[in-house]
């Protein structure tokens, strides 16, 4: 009962966060100086094209006027333009590319595959090698493996995710040729090539990610270690790497599983930097062409799709955090 | 203390020598006889387009070499884009900063409902996807709205949340400590409280979260300008540099170095400084390493 109401408070809360993004993004974008029918009505752009172009996109109507169509589009679906030419947004509606003449939502899945590859390989590799180099730091601190870990972490949180990916382009696909520096090959197509050709992005972003959650796990480590009940674990008798493996770092996963969670989520609203290094036709990629474009259904319903995938994972971390630590049930 | 830290120091020295560079930026170019807006093609390879010359046009006249297909000094734009990043960098610290401390103070000072308010919009903030906004905005705003200022205000307001957050708990905890209690029932206001009371007793961790976010702002500015929503020409830019050596990173890996190398010595400089100032003031995670 006590778990029900939690999670119905959250899932509460989270709405609540999700529609004030929506809000404050949507202002945002309609009060900057710049006109969606300007920008597709074509060229040669006469007046009376125009005035069509903004009587189709529902940019005649007041502001708020205009939200509530998009919101309501969001739940029910809407359609711009009357008769033969109208055209149809099914719902979940965020929105529609007159520039690309196509269903924001549409083009948002057509790329997802793409970007939850990368993201969801990156992150199980940061995750594992962050974790086991910070432990690993904390069990021999003082140490040369501790310092040499701490030295790496700390040019890999220093290190902008664009210059190792350029770096690792240069000498393991140039220079060395191991591996091949680029593009996408769909899984069902061949799952070897696929993995093969993310090996890079991933190895990179995993580089970067990798140093925060060593830092993080090192110091979080070192202070749960120094703890009473582990004093009481050793005192019992217990093998060290029970204790250290299911004692400690159950505590030490606590703020771990916090940043995952934000990380993983952002990654998934798309790689920008990521996919313009390797030329990853993922959202990453669609945004800066919606940017290039100008084209502001799109940008609004690309920031719109990663807030909502940030907010939902920050409810799965709080879902973990009752599963992970039971005084956080209480609470 | 800092002294002793040989890590911090070099960062500090690091810091301190790319500082002087984006200050003395007219006069090193103007020592080695450049600027970074010329274009010159006579330095150029006519075939390619790329530096003529071996290791990307290194020579007496150009320290650094040039970039590719415009000519211009890469020594000048390496040193000028410094004096972009730090500019933007700490500006824009010092937006997040102020509003992070008179936020996090307010909230953690009157509590109750300000307090979760503040706390409530803080956590939506954090979960906002400001990387996409951000790139986003870059496109709406038109370019009669100067791209530095822009950068500066919207890569600062972004960062108030994780200084208010510190600032807020600092405060929670010295509020009840007697010094602050006998100023409030001598009738100082809020205001007074914070002038003299609390401020005084923040600067410490100010400083430390304060140099600790630099890095990162400086980084973002380098990541907006390397995707073309940053600074536009022909102000030079490490991040705008880097993305042009995309094109070139084979054909002339030392374009991608001496800007890479720049900002990656940056954003190093100021993480390892700020981590030293960090174990410095505080003592508690000095015991940990």
């Amino acid at each position: 009962m006590r778990t029900l109401k939690f999670v119905a408070a959250r899932l509460a809360g989270t709405l609540l966060v999700l529609l004030v993004v929506v809000f404050v993004t949507y202002v945002v974008f309609y009060l900057v100086p710049s006109d969606p029918a300007q920008l597709s009505c074509g060229r040669p752009c006469t007046e009376q094209n125009l005035a069509l172009a903004r009587e189709f996109m529902g940019l005649d109507d007041p502001a708020w006027r205009q939200f509530l169509d998009f919101l309501g589009g969001i739940v029910t679906g809407r359609t711009f333009g009357v008769g033969a030419t109208s055209i149809h947004c099914a719902a979940p509606c965020f929105g529609y590319s007159f520039q690309q003449n196509a269903d924001v939502v549409v083009l948002i899945t057509e790329r997802l595959p793409v970007t939850v590859s990368l993201a969801v390989g990156a992150a199980l590799l940061w995750l594992v090698t962050g974790v086991g180099a910070g432990v690993f730091s904390a069990l021999r601190r003082g140490t040369v493996w501790d310092r040499i870990t701490l030295a790496g972490s700390v040019a890999g949180v220093s290190a902008p995710v664009y210059l190792v990916g350029l770096l690792g382009i240069l000498v393991l696909g140039f220079t060395l040729d191991v591996v091949p520096v680029g593009g996408y090959v769909p899984f069902a197509e061949s799952p070897v090539d696929w993995a093969w050709h993310l090996v890079l992005p991933w190895s990179v972003l995993a580089f970067s990610h990798a140093a925060v959650y060593i830092r993080l796990t090192r110091s979080q480590m070192l202070e749960t270690l120094g703890e009473d009940y582990i004093r009481t674990a050793r005192a019992n008798g217990l093998r060290e790497s029970k204790v250290v493996g299911r004692h400690a770092l159950r505590n030490v996963l606590l703020p771990v599983v916090t940043v995952f969670g934000i990380d993983l989520g952002s990654l998934l609203g798309g790689a920008v930097i990521t996919e313009r290094v390797f030329s990853l036709p993922g959202l990453g990629s669609l945004l800066t062409d919606a940017v290039n474009q100008r084209d502001l259904p799109l940008l609004l319903g690309c920031t719109l799709f990663s807030a909502f995938l940030i907010v939902l994972a920050n409810v799965l971390v709080d879902l973990c955090y009752g599963a992970l630590d039971p005084r956080a049930r209480l609470t | 203390m800092l002294r002793r830290d040989r890590w911090a120091l070099a960062g500090a020295i690091t810091v301190a020598v790319l500082g002087v560079a984006a200050v003395a930026a007219d006069l090193l170019t103007a020592i080695e006889g450049q600027d970074p807006y010329t274009y010159r093609s006579e330095v150029l390879d006519p075939q390619t387009g790329g530096p003529a010359g071996a290791l990307g046009g290194v020579s007496g006249e150009h320290w650094f070499g040039v970039e590719p297909l415009s000519g211009r000094d890469l020594f000048a734009i390496v040193v000028h884009g410094a004096r972009t990043s730090f500019l933007i960098g700490l500006a824009a610290t010092a937006v997040s900063v102020v509003l992070g401390v008179l936020i996090g103070a307010g909230a953690g000072y009157l509590g109750g409902w300000v307090d979760r308010v503040v706390t409530w919009i803080a956590d939506v903030f954090l979960g906002f996807p400001y990387l996409v906004f951000m790139i986003a905005l870059g496109a709406v705003v038109p370019s009669s709205v100067s791209r530095p200022l822009l950068l500066i205000v919207v890569i600062g307001f972004f960062g108030w949340p994780s200084i208010a957050r510190i600032v807020r708990a600092q405060v929670l905890t010295l509020k009840k400590r007697n010094f602050v209690s006998a100023a409030r029932i001598l009738g100082a206001s809020p205001r007074q409280v914070f002038r003299a009371e609390l401020l005084p007793n923040l600067w410490a961790p100010i400083i430390v979260v304060a140099t600790l976010s630099i890095p990162g702002k400086i980084g973002l500015e380098a990541a907006l300008s390397f995707l073309g929503v940053g600074i536009p020409q022909p102000t030079p830019s490490w991040g705008r540099a880097i993305s042009t050596a995309v094109e070139w990173v084979v054909t002339d890996p030392m374009f991608l170095f001496f800007p890479g190398g720049a900002l990656f010595l940056a954003t190093w400089g100021f993480t390892v400084f700020g981590d030293g100032l960090r174990d410095a003031l505080d003592p508690k995670t000095e015991v940990r390493r």
